[in-house]
Parts: C-alpha cells; sequence; structure tokens
C-alpha cells in the first residue's frame, strides 16, 4: 500500500516537474520571421541606441564621453528582489561579440539569452518587443561598432525564490504583450504615432512611470498607463506623466520637448533620480524625436496618480 | 544711462523684496528653520535658472548686467545652501541620506557649483554667444546634484 503511495507521489511529482518545464520554457521568435530580418546601418543604429537608453544600465552612471561607450556592465540596479547587474553587451566574447542577429532578436525582444535562458524583465524586452526588425537590425549594427571591452559582470544578487531563473519563462507567458498599449485616435498624426513607438517601444518609459500587477511582481497596469509608480529603484515615486493635473497636464507640448532636451521643468525645478541619465540620452536625438514622445504624452488618456 | 535700466528696476524689487522678506521674520527662516530655508534658496536658483533658460531661449534679450545676476544669483546659493543639512533635518524632506552618508561627496558637488557660477562672473560675457556655454556648465549642476542628493517625489 505505502509503496503504491510512494510510487504514486513520485510519478506526480515527475509530471508536475515536466509541466513546470513546459510552461516556463522560453518564447522564441518565429524562425521564418527572423531570417527576413533586414540588414542594419550603423548611422540608424546609433539614433535606436540612444532612444533605447542601453548604456544607462550596461555603463557606469558616472562615465562621461568615450568611456559612456564602453558598455561591459553598470551599476547595480537595487530594487525589492534584489540586486541586478547589466551584463557585457560589447562586441567582445565576453559580451555580444559572438552572437548572430537572430541571437540579438530573441534577447531584445523575447528575453531569450543563446542558451536558451530568460532574462530578468529587469531588462525591459517587454518594451524592446514592439521595435521594428529594422530598428533591432540598425542596433545590432551600432553596437557590433563600439569598443570590444573584456570582463564578466557581477552575478544578480536576488533574493528567493526571485533567483530561479526558469520560473521567468512562465512570467513572459504571462505578461509579454506586443499590442500597442494606447488606442490612439484614428486621425492621429504621424508625429503622435512616432511618439506611441518611442515611448511603447524602445524609450521604455513604463517600465518606471506605470504600476506593476502582483504587488510590484508582474506586467504593467495599462489601465494606469505613465500615472505614476513607487520607485522600484529606491525610495520615493516615479511621477504621473499623463496630460491629468496629477500629471503635467499644464505642460504644453513645447515645455514636454524642452525637459526632454535640458531636464528643465517649466517652473526651472531640474529632473533628479534616474530621470537624469533618461534626459543625457533623449537630448542626443533628433529633436524631431522628442517632439513626437511629447506629442503622444499630450494625446494619452490622462489618469490620476495611483 | 538707459543700459542701467534693466538692472536698476531689477535691483529695487529685490531690495523691496528684501524689506518684506525682513518683515515677515515671525515665518523664522534661516538658521532656525534648515529644510524651509533650503528649499527657499533652491527656488530662488530655480529663478535664476529659469532667467538664464529664458535668455537661452531668445523669450528675454540678453543684457550683461542680467547675466551677471544670473550666476550671481546661482554662485550666492552654492555658497550658503551647504549650511542648512544639520544632522537629522532629513525628515519631510526630499534631501537624500546620501547627504549624511557621502558629505565629501556632497561638498565637492557644491563646490563645482560655486566654481562653475563664479566663472560666468569672472569671465562677464558681453553676449549670448559667450553667456550660453558658460550657462549651460552652471546649469548642469542642477540635474548632476538632484541625480544623486534628492529623492524623487
Amino acid at each position: 500500500m505505502l509503496k503504491k503511495a510512494a510510487l504514486a507521489l513520485i510519478v506526480l511529482l515527475l509530471m508536475g516537474g515536466a509541466v513546470f518545464w513546459l510552461i516556463t520554457a522560453p518564447s522564441r521568435l518565429d524562425r521564418a520571421a527572423l531570417a527576413n530580418f533586414p540588414p542594419g546601418d550603423v548611422a540608424r543604429g546609433e539614433r535606436v541606441f540612444w532612444a533605447g537608453g542601453c548604456r544607462s544600465c550596461h555603463a557606469p552612471a558616472k562615465a562621461t564621453g568615450d568611456a559612456e561607450l564602453l558598455l561591459a556592465g553598470g551599476d547595480a540596479l537595487v530594487t525589492p528582489f534584489g540586486s541586478f547587474y547589466a551584463p557585457n553587451i560589447s562586441p567582445h566574447a565576453d559580451g555580444i561579440g559572438n552572437w548572430t542577429l537572430e541571437e540579438f532578436a530573441n534577447a531584445m525582444q523575447r528575453g531569450v539569452s543563446p542558451e536558451g535562458e530568460s532574462y530578468y524583465p529587469a531588462f525591459p524586452y517587454t518594451s524592446y518587443a514592439r521595435m521594428s526588425e529594422q530598428d533591432i537590425a540598425d542596433l545590432f549594427a551600432f553596437m557590433q561598432r563600439l569598443p570590444a571591452v573584456a570582463g564578466e559582470a557581477a552575478p544578480n544578487e536576488l533574493s528567493f525564490p526571485f533567483n530561479i531563473r526558469r520560473g521567468l519563462g512562465l512570467w513572459v507567458r504571462l505578461f509579454l504583450n506586443k499590442d500597442p498599449i494606447v488606442a490612439l485616435d484614428e486621425a492621429s498624426s504621424d508625429q503622435v504615432r512616432r511618439g506611441q513607438y518611442l515611448v511603447e517601444g524602445p524609450a521604455h518609459c513604463g517600465q518606471c512611470h506605470t504600476a506593476r500587477s502582483f504587488w510590484g511582481m508582474g506586467g504593467l497596469v495599462t489601465a494606469q498607463w505613465l500615472s505614476g509608480a513607487p520607485n522600484a529603484a529606491g525610495q520615493g515615486g516615479i511621477p504621473n506623466i499623463t496630460p491629468s493635473e496629477d500629471g503635467i497636464g499644464s505642460w504644453a507640448q513645447s515645455d514636454i520637448a524642452y525637459f526632454l532636451e535640458s531636464g528643465f521643468t517649466p517652473e526651472f525645478d531640474t529632473a533628479g533620480g534616474s530621470m537624469v541619465e533618461v534626459i543625457k540620452n533623449m537630448a542626443r536625438l533628433p529633436a524631431e524625436d522628442r517632439n513626437a514622445i511629447a506629442a503622444y504624452l499630450k494625446a494619452i488618456p490622462a489618469h490620476p496618480a495611483p | 544711462m538707459k543700459k542701467l535700466l534693466l538692472p536698476a528696476v531689477v535691483f529695487g524689487l529685490l531690495a523691496c523684496a528684501g524689506a518684506v522678506f525682513a518683515q515677515s521674520a515671525d515665518k523664522a527662516i534661516g538658521l532656525d528653520n534648515p529644510v524651509e530655508a533650503r528649499k527657499w534658496l533652491m527656488k530662488s536658483n530655480g529663478a535664476a535658472a529659469g532667467l538664464g533658460g529664458a535668455i537661452m531661449k531668445g523669450e528675454v534679450p540678453f543684457n550683461p548686467a542680467v547675466a551677471q545676476m544670473v550666476f550671481r544669483n546661482m554662485n550666492n546659493v552654492a555658497y550658503g545652501f551647504g549650511h542648512y543639512f544639520p544632522e537629522g533635518s532629513q525628515e519631510g524632506s526630499r534631501a537624500a541620506p546620501a547627504i549624511w552618508e557621502r558629505p565629501e561627496e556632497f561638498r565637492a558637488a557644491l563646490a563645482k557649483f560655486e566654481a562653475d557660477t563664479r566663472a560666468g562672473i569672472d569671465a562677464n560675457p558681453q553676449d549670448v554667444a559667450a553667456f550660453g556655454p558658460l550657462f549651460q556648465q552652471a546649469a548642469s549642476n542642477c540635474q548632476s546634484c538632484h541625480a544623486t542628493f534628492r529623492l524623487p517625489e
């Protein structure tokens, strides 16, 4: 009797393990689609690089000048789950030097490493999933031309159970969604649509500016898009950037564009905390991209702070 | 004579503001209330940065004396600001704990702000082309300091 029960238990555990393994399997991009990625352009790739904000995590914050492009890993991102250390993404063997475009696209847009492991969503692949094939190809071309830097970044220091990487495969299945977040009016201008592409995609603004479900562990609460959230990387809160009273409703489109370039608000207060890094990247974009982001932020639904 | 009109008006307004300010001494601003004092100083900084920014945007015509006032105002704040952070005054303010945890770094940031604004004063720019880079340099301190030493809202 006991032997049968023990056997049944073992079978159940094995089945449970198999189910766990299946539902946490990484979801890669469609192979046929990958084969059709266009050739990349280095100059266009630089624009994508600044929009994507790669250096803010993958290079030390204090780096200036040429050192900004030494992407051997950045400062710790300290969150309630523990500390994340962004890896080396320079074109060295220790970084992405031996990667193919397919592997790069799967990392950026599905959070899957070349070894088939899932990345932690501190890497904002749920936003990058919305990037165009051209932008991914261009970015890859640009990044292969950056200085190759040796060295591996420190491993993440995460608390249990967040250090069980395999579980992320399920997180991705539940929370990765490429659909547009805001249903823009049919008559929206090209400028607003470009802003939507940038904000919901490479600029990944929502990752800080939107609340998360499941006590901060889930996906972004799109019903409260860009209305602010607790600061995942420290104290205080991340502001509401919707056109509400709680947000930036009193700002003109030109005020928003000026802020993204200079860091100065209409009252000449300044950006602070992690936003300073974002401004440095936004300042490198052409003015039409900052204007597009500003136009989108004036067009999205106004929400009160959560 | 005309050249001095605007600075004279500005100075006059500041003198009046100073007189009104002195009248409201029951507000106990200053060393008695460091949190209020440092917020007040930063608002002055913002006003100076706003004026400098308006000149850069072309909304306010350039005037060498006005440029001096922008730098001098920010330099004054750089000079006095650091004195308003006694131990235990972190409560109820956006001052980041880093100010007390890494005081040498905070000192260095203030010293840089003082030096950058003093460079503007000493250079005494006579046109926008000369003013621009000096103002950008001074104003860059706003964000670099706030990145580390002020908490998000």
